[in-house]
């Protein structure tokens, strides 16, 4: 009794939601619909399908002429410095992901490590000009004026019995 | 006449198109070159299943009939954005749900705004209730029943109306109503039964049908 109350009540359900959207055929809405329609424009003709792959393959031709000019015009100072640049031998080392490595790494990132980084490295005394030969320095020139100059001063000693002990006039 | 002999096919699922019509490429080609007797014929075929689209989204047919006018001229400008000729059905009832859609947003605003209550709950069920040789109080009966089953699915949440009642239009599969939607096809299949399953529940707390 119960499932057949239940399926009279999903049949009315079911015929009420199509009847809720229920439109039959409509000559006069038809009608109206063919009289609001605007006049197509024209597809331009840079939309159609034969001028677009043109100009696709215009574009892709042109930037390869113009990549392969830039790389020609480069001066040749920096070709030669890169083809001079040293080429690492061995691929950098895998980094390990472990607590440890990340804990080294925020260890370098500090500024003083960035900043000896920057700092200047080359070694000015290895790229001094060797000596080859040791001369030995000419020292008999300088001794005259050097004794003269360094001569010890001697001083006589001041003798007091030539002084008149009083003088014209006083007494 | 009973309730359970008012049979009306519910639900159908057409069978899958996966070869092309002929005479549809044929129309669409020609509709792209400006044809619009083409064109009108395309419309003409599609018209009734776009019409039970929109009023899926909006529920009054002046409204739903707007947004299929809008919609056909929407198809007319941009028909040479469609790629498959033979899609054109599919194509087309997108375009009628958007414009539905977008006229359903513009009457919720301005019913909010200026009138206080919601297009969904606005506006009277058009039943069309076939001649009957039941007694009168049978027949008042089903028309009380009617109209509450009407009330109860206007008043289901969007989500599951949508769904229910595009597949009670039975111009579509669950993979057109998927598409639709923007919904996957097992998302459309359990809303269509959870909006079945609320209706009859609200049906039988308001004394129709089986009580448990």
């Amino acid at each position: 009794m119960i499932d057949s109350s239940r399926h009279e009540l999903d049949e009315a359900i079911d015929r009420v939601a199509a009847q809720m959207v229920a439109a039959p055929g409509d000559d006069r809405m038809l009608q109206q619909v063919l009289a609001q329609l605007p006049e197509r424009p024209a597809s331009p003709w840079f939309l159609a399908k034969p001028v677009q792959l043109t100009a696709a393959a215009a574009l892709v031709l042109f930037a390869f002429i113009y990549a392969r000019a830039e790389r020609e015009a480069a001066p040749i100072e920096l070709r030669q410095a890169a083809v001079d640049a040293p080429v690492p031998s061995q691929p950098p080392r895998p980094r390990p992901h472990t607590t440890q490595a990340v804990t080294a790494d925020s260890r370098l990132a500090t500024p003083v490590s960035r900043l000896s980084s920057a700092m200047d490295r080359t070694d000015h005394e290895r790229s001094l000009v060797p000596i080859d030969v040791i001369e030995p320095m000419e020292l008999g020139a300088i001794a005259a004026p050097a004794l003269e100059l360094d001569a010890p001063a001697s001083l006589e000693p001041l003798v007091l019995t030539d002084l008149s002990l009083a003088t014209k006039g006083e007494s | 006449m009973t309730l359970a002999e008012l049979t009306v096919p519910m639900l159908i699922v057409p069978p899958a198109q996966d070869v092309a019509d002929p005479e549809l490429v044929r129309l669409v080609t020609l509709a792209r070159g400006g044809d619009r007797v083409a064109f009108g014929r395309l419309i003409e075929d599609h018209l009734p299943a776009a019409r039970r689209v929109a009023l899926a989204a909006v529920g009054q047919p002046s409204d739903a009939d707007e947004a299929v006018q809008e919609a056909s001229v929407a198809a007319w400008k941009r028909l040479d954005g469609l790629q498959d000729p033979g899609a054109f059905r599919g194509w087309f009832m997108r375009i009628v749900w958007r414009k539905a859609l977008d006229r359903r947003r513009s009457l919720r605003s301005w019913f909010e705004r200026f009138g206080g209550a919601t297009i969904d709950a606005s506006g009277t069920p058009h039943l069309q209730h076939p001649a009957s040789d039941a007694s009168p109080d049978a027949v008042l009966m089903a028309r009380q029943l009617e109209a509450a089953i009407a009330q109860v699915i206007k008043a289901l949440p969007r989500r599951l109306r949508d769904p229910f009642l595009l597949a009670a239009s039975g111009d579509h599969r669950y993979e057109d109503i998927a598409t639709l939607l923007s919904i996957p096809i097992g998302t459309v299949k359990w809303r269509i039964s959870e909006a079945r399953r609320m209706t009859r529940a609200k049906l039988e707390r308001m004394g129709h049908g089986a009580r448990r």
